[in-house]
């Protein structure tokens, strides 16, 4: 696996097609997806990530502002988990601990999010 | 229905402002709020049991303050990111609205929120449904149009 992004890295891109290719070719701890994207929508690129045996088992938080119980249920039928937006930084701080393990500790002073895993 | 459109409108933009945005909307205007110019506008297309269109207009220079708040920084942000600030504002509004507007939970389909060019601006109040003003701190503004098809 072709890795670009260093540890502790973010990495944002604008559509659904281009966060998959993010995901097949780096190391990744946690995707946050939102529904609404050009190209590929993020049900389409959730559906994807768990059918590939590479990228199934990454962690996947989709932000939005849905609020169909239909649609979120369906969401978590394919693996992902939902918060709602508008969401405060300790929801989300929360949110991406619960799904990376990552703990209390391993935020540093700035609220950012410090890489202490093995390497691969 | 119009005024419980209005309101609507008007209240989920100051739940907007205040959760992503950290800053205290105001109803009456001041004179400073009043006389803002507009420094760029977003839009958002949305489908579903309700079609149409958001359209946010925001004045007096209070994009750089909403867009650092968004994310914590102290120091103004950059063009493009202040751009995507009020794109992902656009987008929350819109979003939160639709379910109180229709009294559904349905599913909506918002489109990818597209800045509103300098020529098209003087249009973007033609032909909406409704509209509100939202004063921003002590000298900004939003102007929020809503378009139903």
């Amino acid at each position: 696996m072709q890795t670009t992004l260093a540890p502790g890295e973010t990495r944002y891109e604008s559509d659904g097609e281009k966060g998959l290719k993010v995901l097949e070719s780096n190391r990744i701890d946690l995707a946050l997806v939102d529904l609404n994207m050009p190209h590929m929508n993020g049900e389409e690129m959730i559906q994807r990530t768990k059918q590939n045996p590479a990228t199934a088992n990454i962690p996947i938080l989709v932000v939005s502002t849905e609020s169909s119980e239909t649609r979120i249920d369906r969401i978590r039928s394919h693996g992902a988990d939902f918060l709602h937006k508008p969401f405060t930084p300790e929801i989300l701080r929360t949110a991406v601990r619960e799904l990376t393990g990552v703990s209390n500790e391993e935020f540093d002073g700035t609220d950012s999010l410090r890489y202490s895993g093995p390497d691969f | 229905m119009k005024n419980s459109m209005e309101r609507i409108l008007y209240d989920t933009a100051v739940l907007t402002f205040e959760a992503l945005g950290f800053l205290s909307p105001t109803a009456a205007l001041n004179a400073s709020q009043r006389q803002a110019l507009v420094d760029t506008g977003m839009q958002v297309e949305f489908h579903g049991p309700l079609s149409g269109q958001l359209a946010i207009l925001i004045c007096g220079d209070i994009l750089p303050v909403l867009a650092a708040n968004m994310v914590g920084e102290e120091s103004p942000t950059s063009i493009p990111f202040q751009r995507d600030a009020l794109g992902e504002i656009t987008n929350v509004l819109c979003g939160n609205m639709l379910p109180l507007l229709s009294n559904t939970k349905a599913e909506f389909h918002l489109q990818t929120p597209t800045i509103i060019s300098d020529d098209k601006i003087a249009q973007v109040s033609r032909g909406a449904t409704v509209s509100v003003q939202v004063g921003l701190d002590d000298y900004g503004r939003a102007d929020v149009f809503l378009r139903m098809n």
